[in-house]
C-alpha cells in the first residue's frame, strides 16, 4: 500500500473524534436554540447595540495591546533567566491562578488592595497620597491584564524557551548587544506567537463579563452583559440567541485571522540560553507581582480574616465545618468536594484527549484545525449552557456528565492551544526516524512523543480542571442537584452566609494552587 | 471510561417517579424550602423535591427551555413581573386556592394564574456607623453629602437592582431618566449582582446600598447586630410579590394544588418572616423582632405588570443610555 495514502487515513481517523466533538457540544446545542427560538435579524440588533459593540471591541483591543506588553517581558523573563527553582515553579503557579477566581473573589481581592480603604492607601497615607483608580477604564484594563498574562506566558513563553541557544550564541560573537539580539533575532521570531496571544487575549477580553462588570462599574460594558440580560432579566431569547450569533461571527473572524498568521517551527526545538536575572527584571518582576498578585493574595485571605477590618480570624472556616450545611447545599461539603473534583477529573481527561488530537492535526497536518477547536472561545457560556440543556433532552446523559462535557468544551481552546506549543517543540524527525523502525503511530506517541509532551499534559489538563472548578454560570444552568465549590459559594452567598462562603472560597483557591504546584513540580522537565 | 458508567448508573438512580418536583430559586432552598420539604411530606405522605437554577428569572427561563419536557410541577418564587412573562409563555396553569380568603386584601389577583405567598420591600440600607443622618426620600438621596456613598446592582443583571429601577419608575414615571442623571453622581458604582454590593458596605467601601427592608432584621437575628438599617423612601414602598404557580405539564395536578393550599397554611405563612425574610400574605402574627426591626411601609406604590412587560426593554436601554453614555 502506499505509504502516503496510509499516513492520509490514518490523519482523517484522528480528526474525527474532535469535530465529531465540536459538532456536537459546541454547534449542535447552538442549532437546537436557533430551532427552538427563532433569532431575530441579527442587523437590527446590531444597529439596536452599537453603542455596545464599539465599546466592546475598543476595550478589547486596548487590554489585548497592554496585555502583551506586559506578558511579553515576563515571558522573557521566565523563558530566557535563571529563576531560583521554588521561585519559577511559585510563578507558574501564581499565573494561572486568574483562571479559576470567582468574580466575587475577585472583586473582593481587588477592593481589599485598590480600594478606597485598600492596602494600597493605606501604604500610601503616610506620604499624603491616596490613589482611587476602582469603578473605572483603567481597573477594568488591570483586570483583563490579571487574567490574560498567563495566555501570552503560555504562548509566548514556552517557545521562547525552545529559540536554540546556538542561535542567540552566533549573534552574540558577531558583537550585537542584548537589545539588538532581542530586537533583531528573537521577537521577529517570535511574532507569530506574540500575534497570536494578541488575538486569543483580545477573544478573552472580547466576551469578559464579570471584570468590566464589577472593577469597570456600569459604564463600561460589554455584549456578554447584553446577552445575559436578554436572556436572565428579559426572558428575550430570540435577541439573546442573534446577539450570540453575531458575537460568534465577529471571533470566528479573530480565529480565521490567528490562522492565517503563518508560523516557522523549525527553530523552536533547541534549548535557549538561561541568563541571570538582572537589577531591571527584579524590579519588574515585583511591580508586576505586586500589582497582579497582591489582590490575588488580599482574596485569598478573604476567608481568613475579621469581617470589615483586618484582623485574623478562622471564624468563617469553624463556622464551615462546625455547622451542617444540608439544608442550604441539599448535600454536605465534603460531596461537594467529590462532585467538584469528579467534574473537573473528567472534563479534564476530555479535553485534554480531543485538544492532544486536534493540536497535533493543527501543528503537523491542517493548520486550520486551530479555527475548529478555537469555536467554544467564540460562544457565549451563559448561551451555551442552556442550550446544553436542550441537549440533555436528546442525549439523557447525568447531569454530572453534561457539565464535565459543557467544561470540557469551554476549556477546549486553552487545552489546545498549550499543547500545541507542546507539539510544536517536538522534533518531527523524530517521529519520522521512529516509522523508519517500523513504529505505528500509537507507539510513537506513547515511546517517543510522550515523554516528552508530558509537562505540556499536565499542565493542559490542571488547567482544564481548573477552568472546571471556576466555571459558574454552567453549573448553575444545568445542574440539579450537583454542587460544585463554585455553585456551592455562590449558594453560601445568596443566602446571606457570607463568612462561609469567604472561607470555602479560600479554601478552594488553596486547592487549586495545591492541585497546580502539583502538576508543575511533578511535570518538571 | 468507568467514570462513564459511574455516571450513567448515577443518571438512571436520578430517574424520578411520583414525587413532586418545585423549580425555585437559589435562595429559597436553604430559606423557606428547608421547613416547607418535612412538613409537607409528613402531611400527604408525599416526597417534595426542590431544584434550584439561580436566582428567578433564571429558572424561570430554564422551564421555559425545557418546555412540555420539563419535570416541574410547581414554580415558586416568581414575582408580579416574571409572573407576566411566565403566563405569557403559557406555562402555568390556573388554580384558585379553596382557602383564597386568607391572602390580604390588597394582594388578592383577579385571576389565578399563580398564587402569591409572600412579599417584600426594596430599601436602601446603610451603614448607621459611618452615616449619621440617612436619606429619607428619593429627592433626599441626590443630595450632596451622599456624593459616592451608594451603591446600586446593574438592573441588567440584578433582579434587586431591577426592582430598584422599578421603584424609581414607580415614583417618577417617564421622568426616571431626569431623577438617575442627578442620581449618578452619588453612586459609587453599579454591581452586577448583590453579593458584590453587600461585600462593599460590609468593607466600608460604600455606606448605602440597595437592598431589602428586612436586612436589619436579618442580621439582628443571626448577628444581635443592627448596624445596617433599611429606609424606605417617603414617596412610598415598591412592594414584590412572590407566587406560586403549578406548572402545566404536571404530572401530579392534584399533589400540585395540594402544595399550592399548603403555601397559604398557617404551618408555612408564619415560617416565612424568619427563614424567608419577606412578610406574609396572611395575617398571621409577625414574630417580635420584624416588629421592631423592619420599617413601617406606610405607603404602597405600584406599576402595571403589564406596563412592565410592554415597557422594561426600553426602560433598560433608556437606563443604559443615562449611565453609559451608550
Amino acid at each position: 500500500m502506499d505509504k502516503s495514502h496510509d499516513r492520509i487515513l490514518k490523519i482523517s481517523g484522528a480528526t474525527l473524534p474532535p469535530i465529531i466533538f465540536i459538532a456536537l457540544f459546541s454547534i449542535l446545542p447552538l442549532i437546537l436554540l436557533v430551532i427552538e427560538f427563532k433569532p431575530r435579524d441579527v442587523r437590527i440588533i446590531f444597529e439596536e447595540n452599537l453603542g455596545i459593540i464599539e465599546f466592546t471591541f475598543v476595550q478589547a483591543l486596548i487590554s489585548a495591546i497592554l496585555v502583551v506588553l506586559l506578558g511579553v517581558p515576563l515571558s522573557r523573563i521566565t523563558a530566557r533567566r535563571r529563576l531560583p527553582k521554588t521561585f519559577d515553579v511559585f510563578l507558574k503557579v501564581l499565573s494561572k491562578i486568574p483562571f479559576v477566581i470567582p468574580g466575587i473573589s475577585m472583586a473582593l481581592g481587588f477592593m481589599l488592595f485598590f480600594g478606597r480603604k485598600g492596602l494600597l492607601n493605606i501604604l500610601l497615607k503616610p506620604f499624603g497620597m491616596s490613589i482611587s483608580i476602582l469603578y473605572s477604564f483603567p481597573a477594568v484594563l488591570l483586570g483583563h491584564v490579571f487574567y490574560n498574562i498567563p495566555v501570552v506566558v503560555y504562548t509566548v513563553g514556552t517557545l521562547w524557551e525552545k529559540i536554540g541557544g546556538e542561535i542567540l550564541e552566533s549573534a552574540k560573537i558577531d558583537g550585537a548587544s542584548d537589545t539588538k539580539i532581542l530586537l533583531r533575532v528573537e521577537i521577529p521570531l517570535l511574532i507569530p506567537s506574540i500575534l497570536s496571544s494578541f488575538l486569543m487575549a483580545f477573544t478573552y477580553c472580547f466576551t469578559s463579563f464579570a471584570v468590566v462588570l464589577i472593577l469597570g462599574g456600569v459604564r463600561y460594558s460589554t455584549i456578554e452583559v447584553a446577552i445575559y440580560t436578554y436572556l436572565r432579566i428579559l426572558l428575550d431569547f430570540r435577541s439573546a440567541l442573534a446577539l450570540t450569533i453575531l458575537q460568534m461571527i465577529f471571533l470566528a473572524g479573530i480565529a480565521v485571522l490567528r490562522y492565517t498568521i503563518g508560523r516557522n517551527p523549525e527553530v523552536f526545538h533547541g534549548e535557549t540560553l538561561k541568563e541571570k536575572m538582572r537589577t531591571s527584571d527584579w524590579i519588574y518582576l515585583t511591580a508586576l507581582s505586586f500589582a497582579i498578585f497582591a489582590p490575588l493574595f488580599l482574596s485569598l485571605m478573604g476567608g481568613f480574616v475579621e469581617r470589615g477590618g483586618w484582623k485574623f480570624s478562622l471564624d468563617g472556616l469553624r463556622y464551615l465545618f462546625q455547622r451542617t450545611w444540608e439544608s442550604v447545599l441539599g448535600t454536605n461539603i465534603v460531596d461537594v468536594f467529590k462532585d467538584t473534583f469528579s467534574i473537573a477529573l473528567m472534563a479534564s481527561t476530555i479535553s485534554t484527549f480531543v485538544a492532544l488530537l486536534s493540536s497535533r492535526i493543527s501543528v503537523f497536518h491542517y493548520p486550520l484545525f486551530s479555527v475548529i477547536a478555537y469555536i467554544p472561545a467564540t460562544i457565549s457560556t451563559v448561551t451555551l449552557a442552556m442550550g446544553y440543556v436542550l441537549l440533555e433532552g436528546i442525549f439523557k446523559l447525568s447531569e454530572v456528565l453534561m457539565i464535565s462535557l459543557l467544561h470540557a468544551t469551554i476549556s477546549l481552546p486553552m487545552t489546545h492551544m498549550i499543547l500545541e506549543s507542546a507539539w510544536r517543540r517536538i522534533d518531527p524527525s523524530l517521529e519520522d526516524s521512529a516509522r523508519v523502525d517500523g513504529a505505528g503511530t500509537f507507539r510513537v506517541f506513547s515511546h517517543v512523543q510522550l515523554p516528552l509532551m508530558w509537562r505540556g499534559l499536565l499542565r493542559a489538563f490542571t488547567l482544564a480542571m481548573a477552568i472546571s472548578m471556576g466555571d459558574l454560570a454552567g453549573v448553575i444552568t444545568l445542574s440539579r442537584h450537583t454542587f460544585t465549590l463554585s455553585s456551592a459559594i455562590y449558594r453560601l452567598f445568596s443566602s446571606r452566609h457570607v463568612t462561609e462562603a469567604l472561607a470555602l472560597n479560600s479554601i478552594m483557591m488553596l486547592v487549586v494552587l495545591a492541585i497546580f504546584a502539583l502538576g508543575e513540580i511533578l511535570g518538571e522537565d | 471510561m468507568r467514570f462513564l458508567v459511574i455516571s450513567l448508573l448515577i443518571s438512571l438512580a436520578m430517574l424520578t417517579f411520583g414525587k413532586l418536583v418545585v423549580y425555585t430559586y437559589d435562595s429559597m432552598i436553604s430559606g423557606l424550602a428547608k421547613y416547607i420539604e418535612p412538613m409537607f411530606e409528613a402531611m400527604y405522605g408525599e416526597d417534595v423535591v426542590f431544584m434550584s437554577f439561580g436566582d428567578a428569572g433564571a429558572v424561570l427561563s430554564r422551564l421555559i427551555l425545557e418546555g412540555d419536557k420539563t419535570e416541574a410541577d410547581i414554580i415558586l418564587g416568581l414575582d408580579q413581573n416574571l409572573l407576566l412573562k411566565a403566563e405569557e409563555a403559557n406555562l402555568l396553569l390556573p388554580y384558585k386556592p379553596l382557602n383564597w380568603k386568607k391572602i390580604k386584601e390588597e394582594f388578592i389577583p383577579e385571576d389565578f394564574h399563580a398564587t402569591p405567598f409572600d412579599f417584600g420591600a426594596i430599601a436602601v440600607v446603610y451603614n448607621s456607623k459611618t452615616l449619621k443622618k440617612p436619606p429619607t426620600s428619593f429627592e433626599d438621596l441626590l443630595n450632596p453629602e451622599y456624593k459616592r456613598k451608594l451603591v446600586v446592582e446593574d438592573p441588567r443583571t440584578s433582579s434587586t437592582g431591577l426592582a430598584f429601577l422599578l421603584w424609581t419608575i414607580a415614583v417618577y414615571g417617564d421622568d426616571f431618566t431626569e431623577y438617575w442623571r442627578k442620581l449618578r453622581n452619588n453612586i459609587l458604582t453599579v454591581t452586577p449582582g448583590w453579593d458584590e454590593a453587600f461585600e462593599m458596605l460590609e468593607s466600608g467601601e460604600a455606606d448605602m446600598m440597595v437592598s431589602y427592608a428586612t436586612d436589619e432584621a436579618y442580621s439582628y437575628h443571626y448577628y444581635r447586630s443592627t448596624k445596617f438599617k433599611p429606609v424606605i423612601m417617603k414617596e412610598g414602598a415598591y412592594v414584590q410579590v412572590e407566587y406560586v404557580g403549578i406548572v402545566k405539564y404536571t404530572d401530579d395536578l392534584e399533589l400540585a394544588k395540594r402544595f399550592v393550599e399548603f403555601m397559604l397554611s398557617d404551618f408555612v405563612q408564619k415560617e416565612i418572616p424568619l427563614n424567608q425574610w419577606m412578610f406574609p400574605i396572611t395575617d398571621v402574627k409577625l414574630p417580635e423582632i420584624f416588629v421592631e426591626h423592619t420599617p413601617k411601609i406606610e405607603k404602597v406604590l405600584s406599576l402595571n405588570p403589564e406596563s412592565v412587560q410592554k415597557n422594561l426593554d426600553r426602560w433598560l436601554k433608556e437606563w443604559t443610555k443615562v449611565m453609559t453614555g451608550f
